[in-house]
């Protein structure tokens, strides 16, 4: 039978997906379910003085009002959460640290009152100084956001190296040692140092944050659209102090993640008000409050770079400020993928990394697509063409000659494998623009095009220049994926799995995995939503490692079936299992003569259904003080190329083509890879072109999506292209949800310098900017 | 303030008591239980709430449940009883979607759109669907479905509904 | 942070005809705000910028959709009819085509189809599309009260950021442009600085009366979404009477209008750089109007 890997089939909930009656949780009921609504903080960093919320509590229709009264001295809950340092409290406690931070919450009969109470809960604060930036939040005398760290509960995850610093802003500082930099700096021929900043950005996922929640007999039972449904668990059974098992989180299909799904959000809110109101509560986020969530980091990103005469790269350090925002979230973590990924695809053998995790009195941030690598990458992939300008060589045939190799070491120590980027990545993206080495730089063409900058309409106001970027990426490592399925006696099999389906087609590519492990039709499947009551454990879907860890993990448990019906045909045929083969749902034996159905075989076994099991974990990890071990299982990479047409006179960037390249070792469905690599190219370009969440004084102001903008179908480059490449010698499966979204940001702004001459060190990349610079260039030319 | 509507949703004609200042999103999602009608953004840019009244797409967010009376309003759930609608089947076809939440607001625009122009370019698609947003991202592929479902209803354009 | 509060107790009324709305307007006056496509009071009730206690609906009011033209009146384009019918509308897209397609710049398709020309130009939001040009071409508004009927010059009629020089009981019933020279020309040009879908950090209009021989009559030049409502700077305007617009004349104008305003500041563009775009869309879209290949 052909297998289904390897092929563009559609999603296999498709059907649902353009009806509208997907299962989001956003549509989920119950009976006497009521609404849940948020109070939230006005002040960035405040001490909670005083809440009434007696005049809200008489509100006809209110039914139960969650404050610190609740929590504090209560023997029944633990009241912090946090996937690493448990910092967050379900409501605020003592303080509020940013505009929009909870301090109470509402459950009544329907919207109209709950909002109502809402304006009729009084609290009075008392402000105290705050700070918004992660370098000020370090300098001594800033005002602090969490003076000590509650006791802590539970455990955090094996990869994270977890160093504080108790009594400042620093939450966490992830340290990479590799060679001698000082020895490096020393033997450069020329030292490099530039700083690049990069602001914070929201996913804006339109299904926004959802979280209903029934907590009765003892068990806590919560839908949620998370990515982290095993994490939730954990989090609510820490809250609650219950065991794991009377704990259930559902999760159905998400109207989008990006990352902003991950880990706690709203569930302990919704759950404790569900425990207090004694009803089912359901609590949906409006946009405004979406953005009070969680956010990509800002980054500050200091890069130092050495390079010998013959212009290869001997020494890197770098200095990288996370800005975590009031709570750590997973910023503990972010910053190591953040840290190490600052050496970029590169052969240094002297690197020197400080990348820390800050607290400020922002909305605080969490995982987003990319995960720590574009800010990395903004910083590192700018600087590529810098330098590369600055020593007279090409940009590409810089990259070329400094680019990793099979067998070199990555800035973890370890050594890479599988890596693609000269033959495969770099070369594809040459080709997608016609790239033409040593032809490229913009002072080459400025004559050709004309006067620049000349005010006529006569003599054209616009340039073009071309870029090319590429990145290295990790996946979370050390993980744990682990799948079950159940052959049922009609020949049908069922996958049970915590994988979150988001619109990656997560159950559409464990299905197709699945089919061909169990040797039956892509039909005969049924993937299953995560339920934690059912559903054996996954870490978590992010990181790009759905496919390769949750699909091994499939295979695993389809191929424990697949042993034990062998076991019973053998049995049931009276002959040596190794002498069966199964294949189009049917056990045979070799020589063909005889077989069994897959149904056959489960029937005469009288055992109802064959149940399979299998785990992929992977092992690894970094030692605390150098950073040196194994950072990723193995290592995604993509590159990217661009042209632009910048107008002269306002600045603004057209993108007149854009190709991404994404390496995927195996592709298991060809359509749903671009779709991916579609998508990441977009979310890079909103984050290149114009995303920016805008503070004033703490407070957000542009939390809604006329404010705010997201790339719309005019904002798609004139020309889209993407490859999801593959390897004859590459067994494994790449992940590719998010590695092309960092290439994509310094991308644009090489083609805008290869363009224009102006360098832009802060994203966004907005007119405004560019114009700037074409003047600070013509003041400096005059 | 509450008010005694005449609403005509999908064919059917219901009579509902709504607050005055409740949206035809809040009352097609809580008292039809259609659930293809969703808010993304709650201001009439995303187009996640996009329904046809009167064969027009409109932002459901931002009008009034009470001005909706006696108005033909159609959602996804309309479309396709039988099998499903060529628009539909095309996005199925080109996967023009990832989480979907967006899906049924491009299709009923889709479908207004085809009605308009029944053979447009692909500046015109882009002009047409600029209002609704795919955070996913799947515009390339949204593009070839639209075209794909404009070749498809071709022949039979005249009584495509 | 701002708070999303529900809206409550607001009456809807809904007159039957154009009397019976004047009526309603009269007696609820400033507790009262008329609603058509609903798709800014909608917003700005969520918002709750405004909290009536009711609602005066036009959606049962006939006889104020009309699109037509009339040979010595011009277009007329009745309060009712919707964005989208006055972007596609035959007779406009005849006799003034900038203004067919600057009704189809109004952010989107849904938008266009829910919103009327009579909502859009009574709201008066300083970076909406059509009052810039409206105003160019001299339109003016039919406004209905018990004390009568008056038409008021739009160049009159916008007087700051969302407000009008309508009266709380007058009712807007009809944009009237007035027919336009035949040597007249325009272009609009609309500038987003983020997504497509933005807002314009600036829009232009040009309107250009031109003679025989190509020297200019009358030029009109307005500007949207720099400030509180459309600009237009009479002194400029004067340097090209009984001239012929060469580079120089135009850069003379687009600078005077560059140093004259007195431009906003926000995410779209700050005031240093809505200044340099004024002086940058002044000029193409006078280039623009008279055919000069100018640039969008």
């Amino acid at each position: 039978m052909p297998s289904p890997v390897g092929r563009s089939v559609g999603m296999i909930d498709a059907d649902e997906r353009v009806r509208g009656t997907v299962a989001y949780a956003l549509n989920a009921e119950l009976p006497g379910c009521l609404t849940g609504r948020i109070l939230r903080s006005p002040h960035p960093h405040a001490r909670l003085v005083r809440i009434d919320t007696a005049r809200a509590e008489q509100l006809p229709g209110v039914i139960a009002i969650l404050s610190r009264a609740d929590i504090v001295d209560n023997p029944a809950l633990y009241p912090y959460f946090g996937p690493v340092v448990r910092d967050q409290p379900v409501v605020a406690l003592d303080k509020v640290r940013f505009v929009g931070d909870p301090v109470a919450a509402v459950a009544a009969v329907d919207d109209d009152t709950a909002q109502q109470a809402l304006e009729l809960i009084e609290v009075e604060y008392e402000p105290l100084p705050a700070v918004f930036d992660p370098e000020e939040a370090l300098v001594p005398g800033a005002p602090i956001l969490h003076e000590t760290f509650p006791p802590q509960r539970g455990a955090m995850s094996a990869d994270i190296v977890f160093n504080p610093s108790e009594g400042s802003n620093q939450l966490n500082h992830f340290k990479l040692r590799k060679g001698d930099v000082e020895a490096g700096f020393e033997q450069a021929h020329r030292i490099f140092e530039h700083t690049f900043r990069c602001p914070p950005v929201q996913h804006v996922p339109l299904e926004p944050h959802v979280a209903m929640a029934l907590v009765e007999a003892g068990k806590v039972t919560v839908w949620s659209g998370t990515q982290t449904p095993h994490n939730i668990r954990a989090q609510l059974a820490e809250i609650f102090q219950l065991p794991l098992a009377q704990i259930r989180v559902i999760v159905h299909t998400l109207g989008g993640g990006y990352g902003s799904k991950c880990y706690t959000k709203l569930e302990p809110i919704g759950a404790v008000l569900a425990w207090k109101a004694r009803r089912p509560v359901k609590i949906v986020l409006r946009r405004e409050e979406d953005f009070l969530t969680v956010t990509k980091h800002q980054a500050v990103i200091h890069l130092r770079t050495g390079v010998d005469r013959d212009g290869r790269i001997v020494a890197r350090k770098a200095t990288n400020y996370f800005n975590a925002g009031a709570y750590a979230d997973i910023s503990p973590r972010l910053i190591k993928n953040g840290g190490y990924a600052t050496a970029g695809p590169y052969r240094i053998p002297n690197v020197w990394v400080d990348s820390y995790a800050v607290y400020s009195n922002i909305v605080p941030a969490g995982a987003f697509r990319g995960y720590g690598v574009s800010q990395a990458a903004w910083a590192y992939e700018s600087q590529m063409d810098m330098i590369a300008e600055a020593l007279g060589y090409d940009p590409l045939e810089y990259r070329q000659m400094n680019v990793l190799h099979d067998g070199d070491t990555f800035a973890t120590g370890e050594q890479v494998h599988d890596m693609h980027y000269r033959e495969l990545l770099l070369a594809d993206a040459q080709k997608a623009i016609d790239w033409r080495p040593g032809a490229e730089a913009w002072w080459q063409r400025a004559s050709a095009d004309g006067d620049r900058g000349a005010g006529s309409a006569t003599v054209s106001h616009k340039r073009r220049g071309k870029a090319i970027t590429c990145v290295i990426k990790g996946s979370v490592t050390p993980s744990t994926s682990s799948a079950s399925c159940k052959l049922n006696e009609d020949g049908s099999l069922n996958v049970l799995t915590s994988s979150v389906e988001m619109g990656q087609g997560a159950k559409t590519v464990l299905a197709q995995l699945a089919a061909e492990a169990a040797g039956i039709p892509l039909e005969a499947i049924t993937v299953s939503e995560p339920d934690t009551d059912s559903t054996p454990y996954d870490q978590q879907t992010s990181s790009s490692r759905t496919t390769y860890s949750m699909g091994t993990a499939v295979t695993l448990a389809v191929q424990d079936v697949k042993r034990q019906l062998v076991e019973l045909a053998a049995d049931q045929l009276e002959i040596g299992p190794d002498d069966l083969t199964c294949d189009e749902g049917t056990v045979r034996t070799r020589d063909g003569s005889r077989s069994l159905s897959y149904s056959d075989v489960v029937r005469r076994s009288r055992r109802g259904n064959l149940l399979g099991q299998g785990t992929f974990a992977t092992s690894g990890g970094l030692d605390p003080e150098t950073g040196q071990g194994i950072g990723s299982i193995h290592w995604h990479h993509a590159a990217a190329a661009c042209e632009v047409e910048v107008d002269t006179e306002t600045g603004k960037i057209e993108i007149l083509r854009f190709h991404s390249s994404c390496f995927a070792g195996r592709v298991v469905n060809p359509r749903l890879a671009e779709l991916q690599v579609e998508g990441s190219t977009l979310f890079g370009l909103g984050q290149s072109l114009f995303e920016e969440m805008l503070y004033d004084g703490g407070q957000l102001i542009n939390a809604n999506l006329s404010d705010y903008m997201i790339p719309s179908f005019k904002d798609l480059p004139g020309r889209l292209s993407v490859s999801v490449l593959e390897h004859p010698s590459a067994g494994e499966v790449h992940g590719i949800g998010e590695t092309s979204v960092p290439p994509v940001m310094p991308c644009v702004a090489n083609a805008l310098y290869n363009a224009v001459g102006v360098r832009i060190t802060e994203l966004p990349l907005t007119p405004e900017k560019v114009l700037a610079g074409l003047a600070r260039r013509s003041e400096a030319e005059a | 303030m509450k008010k005694t509507v005449r609403l005509r949703v999908n064919g059917l004609e219901q009579e509902v008591s709504v607050a005055t200042h409740h949206t035809l999103l809040d009352v097609l999602r809580r008292e039809f239980k259609l659930h293809s009608v969703r808010e993304g953004c709650g201001i009439g840019m995303c187009g996640a709430c996009t329904v046809l009244v009167e064969g027009k797409p409109v932002s459901s967010c931002l009008l009034l449940a009470a001005l909706a009376a006696e108005k033909d309003v159609v959602t996804v759930e309309a479309l396709g009883r039988q099998g499903l609608h060529p628009i539909q089947q095309a996005f199925v076809d080109h996967t023009a979607f990832q989480c979907s939440f967006c899906t049924p607001g491009f299709l009923l625009t889709t479908k207004a759109l085809l009605e308009e122009n029944p053979a447009p370019t692909p500046e015109q698609v882009k002009a047409y669907l600029a209002g609704n947003l795919c955070r996913c991202g799947s515009y390339m592929k949204i593009m070839d479905a639209v075209l794909d479902a404009a070749r498809r209803l071709q022949p039979a354009n005249a009584n495509a509904t | 942070m701002r708070v999303f509060f529900g809206m409550r107790d607001i009456d809807i009324l809904e007159p039957r005809s154009v009397e019976e709305a004047v009526a309603a307007l009269a007696q609820h006056g400033d507790e009262a705000k008329v609603i058509a496509g609903g798709t800014a009071l909608v917003l700005m009730l969520k918002n709750q910028l405004v909290s009536p206690a009711y609602l005066i609906s036009l959606g049962r009011v006939p006889g104020l959709d009309g699109v037509t033209y009339g040979a010595g009146v011009g277009l007329r384009l009745g309060a009712l009819a919707s964005i989208r019918q006055a972007e596609t509308s035959a007779v406009v897209r005849q006799h003034c085509p900038t203004l067919a397609e600057t009704f189809g710049k109004v952010a989107n398709v849904r938008v266009r189809h829910a919103a009327t020309v009579g909502g859009n130009v009574s709201e008066a939001d300083y970076a909406s599309d059509p009052p810039c040009v409206l105003v160019a071409l001299r339109a003016r508004a039919v406004a209905l009260s018990p004390r009568g009927r008056r038409e008021i010059p739009l160049t009159e009629f916008f007087r700051d950021f969302y407000e009008t020089a309508l009266a709380a009981d007058e009712l807007l019933t009809e944009i009237v442009v007035p027919e336009q020279p035949a040597g007249a020309r325009q272009s609009y040009l609309k500038f987003v600085t983020r997504s497509s879908e933005d807002r314009p950090c600036i829009g232009a209009c040009a309107w250009i009366d031109l003679d025989e021989a190509g020297v200019c009559r009358e030029l009109r030049v307005t500007l949207g979404a720099v400030a509180g409502k459309p600009q237009e700077f009479a002194e400029a305007e004067a340097l090209a009477a009984g001239q012929r617009l060469g580079p120089d004349l135009i850069g003379q104008v687009a600078q005077y209008y560059a140093e004259h305003i007195d431009p906003l500041s926000d995410a779209r563009g700050s005031a240093w750089y809505r200044r340099r775009m004024a002086a940058v869309f002044v000029r193409r879209a006078i280039e623009q109007a008279l055919g000069a290949g100018g640039e969008v």
